[in-house]
């Protein structure tokens, strides 16, 4: 029996057609995994269904009626839960408090504590979690805020729970916990949507599963019928050949920057790598496997527990951004518009900020030279603007991260760190990103490039680094890395756990 | 975005910034209109010197101001610094003569700043703890203030350097306005000319992003407060001129005056945006005003509440100018 | 983590720590301070702080802020003042009230509805509402001479000042409101986490209308109480009542970052200060100089409030 059919659904957002007609069916009881890449519209297809965004076109239908949800109450009120990435709990109060926040018990002059405490313990006990419910949010780890999340889905009497990659921030025996409690769930009756990356928890708790990919659905599965082959061929599809730029034979130089024994408390474990002048690094893992901390480390933005960062063989004393630039160090952070952007200004303005040096003589600014730089910048780079002047918010996503690049580029970095350049760009944008991170190590300059889109990594890196929750996993050579090799790294259970 | 949005864009936004350049100067234009028909006295040399002598202390607090505002932060130690710099340099004359009073209290000023920048540098104050922390400061340098006057005026000893801030003239120009012109022009080139000037925009449009771009964010800051709080005290010293006393409760809603003066010309108080000249039309829109007020006889009050309105007025059209940028504050 | 845990709950009980210290301080060193004629003083004094320092806790725990009690503190004492002898004191009180609630929602509404920095906006409202109040008086003092005003400021019952009643039955209406009233709660969780609250169907707005206008009436009615204390309204009454407020429910440990305290924390928050005060003017420190330490108290604590919410965000 079907409890949910989702169909034809498609959403675009600006710029972006996110989903394509998709369907997807869920049958009562299962526990259906949903795999697939980065932005293969996962993530917005469960929006829709959670009531977070509405979809442009298409149909859902619940226990057998069509549902219209208009908002994530609508959702929950119809029996359909989300858990986010992001928890949606209240830090400063209580666990029993979140789970019946806005409908807490007695009348609303008189709230009856004792029966939300008593209820909360009942349904804590049916996800396997002995928190006392008085105890802040605040004050739990996060598998304990998970458990929280899923007490309070069944406080709504949830027929479906949409799991969106706990085990993200989840391992080892938190993740066994929390198995256990979606088995008991499904005995309840209580069907589970798993989004997840890990595709060995697929084969371990998944009754069937539905790939995406480019905001379609590949295909829907009993998990029995597929081998690990099919889903990643499902994942990352074929013939995208001509979408990266063609390996070209080139000299790497010596090594520029070493990471010796890196420490991040409760982050990042002991991790080493080098770069070489002229070479492109690629940093594969999941998201929060470490790869955003250790960018910022090497950048000099947050601080580190323990270890080295060494450039050009000496100590680098990066302890903030501006030392880092300075050095030659540059980084193109992860959130294009929060943080390498000035969205509202204009690109000459955003090209310039990282080197207001070379565009000023005794501190006072040149608008001559300023305006060369940013057109020769422009050239480049072939950023698409009608001109400089042009408000970098106007500009496409493809072009706002050139534009980034190319402050980095103008403040005469020896290094780029590159922190998923390509995310929310169109395939051909890409293109010309890749062209871009070709040139730069064309010109003797070291990339370090974080992505979660493993073609992309293996089509650009000269050597790969494998991260998994914090440690290096493995490195493999550009020619050797396949995308099977590196899940096969990056998804590693850590034995003995 | 699609070109075509871009070019929807385009003309709307040129127009949008047209209104909120012109939207002042044209208000200032009016309200002169409406002055001298209202009092035929208005447009005399005398009176219009008047205006502009009576705004050159409002004016330097909003040229710091606008520096701090621009870099997304708010001062509101200003009416406790103009307080205190303006007993302060009476008293310290007695001691060290007019010459040194007066350096020391500058230097004061930009201590003060020091203070500010360094209290929020520590404790990594947002836009909101700026408010709260320079609010504590203005009160401690207020409370000073009352406390060595014991809340008494003070005669000031009259020398030809003292007479000057207040009375003084270049090339015919009184020295106020000089003051004031000098302050506007240097600010102006320091702001559109300068690595810092461009440095303080970049921190106040996006914090975190002039940051991760080698931006000394903090530092930055610190010295629009010092700035600030040099301008302020320059202020002072043209006021105990002027009135050849000093009165530790001169800078009781200094503060908001000045805040009007920034946000009615047009410089948003979220930051990153705006510029000297459009405060000085603030200054000059809330002279006119005030001079107004005084020429129908009507009382302070009424000012008060007029600026409180000036204000909030000035921020709503801002938030509904900015409504569509879905920019975070840092 | 459990070393972690003991400093955190030795910051959190550091507002009764504080207290205990200097109220027994006081006690050894300041001559006169624990009499019963002094301890009742105190309570009077704090009362009036207190009563709005109610209102301010709402208003903090949604997240927002109000600068301008003490502005509408002068002024309902001048506007109940100039219109009692014209409509009676009862009709006089009930339009203060309402006028109090009123300013209140007009503050709520362009920080809720239109989304305005609570800050700026109760900033210019402490200046609107004092020059209103000078307006309305004509800047100066206006005896109100009322025998029920004059009970409810300075009479007592069974031996306890009215005004000291009347902190305690809004100290348990308040706690009772916060810990037990499902309206409590929403405010807690709008301050916690405004999207989260949304989320949960929770309207932010709606809330954040009601705890500025809860923060104005709690000055409309301590106003009430202070004319009738001082049988005169004065329109410059409350310049520091702002600074004296919000510095007691901070220190008491209502944080800034909203969704954390409780009006027990504001009652030691203001006995902290009240208790400086009263000892400060025992000891015939001038009142500039407790504005002085009044101001360096403001400083400290909210830097400290500042600094804390950094470093538990850094390790969170």
């Amino acid at each position: 029996m079907n409890i949910l059919e989702m169909r034809g659904i498609s959403k675009s957002f600006p710029g972006v057609q996110a989903l394509t007609n998709v369907d997807l069916t869920i049958r009562k009881g299962e526990v259906h995994g949903l795999v697939g890449a980065n932005g293969a519209g996962k993530s917005t297809l469960m929006k829709i269904l959670s009531g977070v965004i509405q979809a442009d076109s298409g149909e859902i239908h619940f226990k057998g009626q069509r549902i219209r949800l208009h908002s994530p109450l609508d959702a929950q009120r119809a029996g359909i839960s989300i858990i986010h990435q992001e928890l949606s709990l209240v830090p400063t109060l209580s666990v029993g408090e979140n789970i019946f926040l806005g409908r807490l018990h007695g009348k609303s002059y008189s709230l009856r504590w004792k029966d939300v405490y008593k209820q909360s313990r009942e349904l804590l006990k049916r996800v396997g979690s002995h928190v006392d419910p008085r105890t802040l949010v605040r004050d739990l780890s996060v598998a304990q805020m998970q458990l929280v999340e899923v007490a309070k889905a069944l406080s709504f009497n949830a027929d479906l729970i949409i799991m969106d990659e706990p085990s993200a921030v989840l391992s080892g025996a938190d993740l066994a916990h929390l198995f256990n409690t979606i088995k008991s769930l499904t005995q309840q009756g209580i069907t589970i949507i798993y989004i997840s990356h890990r595709l060995d928890e697929i084969f371990q708790i998944c009754n069937r599963l539905t790939i995406m990919r480019d905001g379609r659905v590949v295909d829907s599965k009993d998990v029995k019928d597929v081998d690990r082959d099919f889903i990643i061929r499902g994942i990352v599809g074929r013939d995208l050949k001509d979408e990266y730029p063609p390996r070209k034979p080139k000299t790497v130089g010596e090594e520029i920057l070493s990471v010796q024994s890196l420490t991040i408390r409760g982050k990042v474990h002991d991790v080493s790598f080098h770069v070489r002048r002229g070479e492109i690094l690629g940093l594969a893992g999941l998201v929060g496997s470490g790869r955003t901390e250790i960018a910022r480390c090497i950048f000099g933005a947050d601080r580190y527990d323990g270890g080295e960062i060494r450039f050009k063989g000496r100590p680098a004393q990066f302890t903030n951004p501006r030392k880092a630039i300075t050095s030659g160090v540059a980084l193109v952070p992860e959130d294009r518009k929060s943080q390498g952007l000035i969205t509202k200004f204009p690109v000459r303005l955003n090209l310039t900020m990282a080197a207001l040096r070379k565009i000023s003589r005794n501190g006072f600014l040149r608008p001559r030279v300023e305006r060369e730089a940013a057109d020769s910048l422009v050239k480049t780079l072939s950023i698409k603007t009608p001109s400089v002047e042009q408000i970098a918010l106007n500009l496409s996503g493809g072009n706002q991260q050139k534009v980034v690049v190319g402050k980095c580029l103008f403040s005469d970095a020896e290094v780029i760190v590159l922190d998923e350049p390509t995310r929310g760009v169109d395939v051909g944008a890409k293109r010309e990103i890749y062209d871009v991170i070709h040139e730069l190590a064309g010109q003797g300059k070291s990339v370090i490039l974080i992505s979660s889109d493993w073609d992309e990594l293996i089509a650009l890196s000269d050597r790969l680094v494998v991260l998994h929750e914090g440690r290096v996993k493995g490195e493999l050579n550009g020619s050797e890395a396949t995308p099977d090799r590196i899940l096969e790294l990056a998804l590693a259970h850590e034995r003995g756990e | 975005m699609s070109t075509l949005e871009l070019n929807k864009e385009a003309p709307q936004r040129r127009y949008r910034n047209l209104l909120s350049d012109l939207g002042p100067l044209l208000g200032l234009c009016v309200l002169t209109v409406v002055a001298s028909i209202i009092s035929p006295s208005f447009l005399t040399k005398q009176n219009i010197t008047n205006v502009l002598n009576q705004v050159a202390v409002l004016g330097l607090g909003a040229l710091g101001m606008t520096l701090v505002v621009i870099s997304g932060y708010f001062d509101l130690s200003v009416a406790g610094m103009l307080s205190l710099a303006n007993v302060g340099v009476v008293i310290l004359q007695t001691r060290f003569g007019t010459l040194l009073a007066i350096v020391i209290m500058l230097l004061i000023g930009v201590l003060v700043g020091l203070v500010n920048g360094t209290i929020l540098r520590v404790v990594r104050g947002d836009f909101g703890a700026s408010i709260m922390i320079t609010f504590g400061v203005g009160t401690i340098l207020s409370s000073v203030a009352l406390m060595s006057t014991n809340g008494f005026s003070i005669h000031a000893q009259e020398d030809a350097l003292f007479s000057w801030f207040g009375y003084g003239r270049v090339l015919g120009i009184s020295a106020p306005v000089v003051l004031l012109f000098v302050g506007a022009v240097v600010l102006h080139i320091v702001l559109r000319h300068t690595v810092f000037g461009r440095a303080i925009y970049l921190t106040g449009a996006n914090f975190e992003a002039a940051r991760l771009s080698g931006i000394p964010v903090y530092t930055i800051r610190m010295i629009t407060f010092m700035i600030s709080g040099f301008m302020v005290a320059v202020g002072a010293l043209i006021e105990s001129s002027q009135t050849v006393s000093a009165s530790p409760v001169v800078g009781v809603g200094y503060e908001l005056n000045v805040l009007a003066a920034v946000a009615i010309g047009g410089t948003s108080l979220m930051g990153g945006e705006g510029n000297i000249i459009r405060t000085i039309i603030g200054v000059l829109l809330m002279g006119v005003l005030d001079n107004i007020i005084i020429l129908m006889g009507l009382t302070t009050s009424v000012q008060m509440m007029a600026e409180g309105v000036v204000i909030v007025a000035a921020i709503f059209l801002d938030r509904l100018k900015s409504a569509r940028q879905l920019l975070g504050r840092p | 983590m459990s070393s972690g845990r003991v400093l955190q709950k030795l910051y959190e009980q550091k507002a009764i720590v504080i207290l205990a210290i200097i109220f027994v301080a006081s006690a050894i060193w300041v001559p006169y301070f624990f009499t019963w004629q002094n301890i009742q003083n105190l309570m009077i004094q704090v009362s009036i702080y207190g009563i709005m320092g109610f209102g301010m806790t709402f208003a903090i725990l949604a997240r927002e802020f109000d600068l301008s009690i003490g502005a509408i503190l002068a002024f309902s004492g001048v506007f109940l003042a100039q219109l009692a002898p014209k409509t009676g004191m009862a009709v006089a009180i009930v339009i203060v009230l309402v006028v109090g609630i009123l300013i209140g929602m007009a503050s709520g509404v362009l920080v809720g509805v239109f989304k305005l920095n609570s800050f700026i906006v109760t900033l210019c409202a402490m200046f609107f509402y004092n020059g209103l109040a000078l307006a309305v008086s004509g800047g100066s003092p206006i005896m109100v001479d009322d025998a029920f005003l004059n009970w409810l400021g300075n009479g007592t019952t069974a031996s306890v000042p009215n005004l000291v009643w009347t902190l305690l039955i809004l100290f348990v209406i308040t706690e009772y409101i916060l810990r037990r009233t499902k309206f409590g709660r929403n405010v807690y969780a709008v301050g916690g986490d405004e999207q989260v609250a949304a989320l949960t169907g929770i309207s932010v707005r709606f809330y954040k209308v009601a705890v500025m206008t809860i923060s104005a009436l709690s000055a409309t009615i301590a106003s009430i109480y202070l004319t009738g204390m001082e049988n005169s309204a004065s329109p410059v009454e409350g310049s520091s009542a702002a600074l004296f407020v919000i510095s007691s429910v901070v220190v008491g440990g209502t944080s800034l970052a909203g969704g954390e305290g409780s009006a027990i924390r504001t009652v030691i928050g203001l006995f902290i200060f009240g208790i400086i005060d009263n000892a400060l003017s025992l000891l015939n420190v001038p009142s500039f100089d407790q504005s002085l330490i009044t101001g360096i108290m403001l400083v400290l604590v909210i830097g400290w409030d500042y600094y804390g919410r950094r470093r538990r965000l850094s390790h969170a």
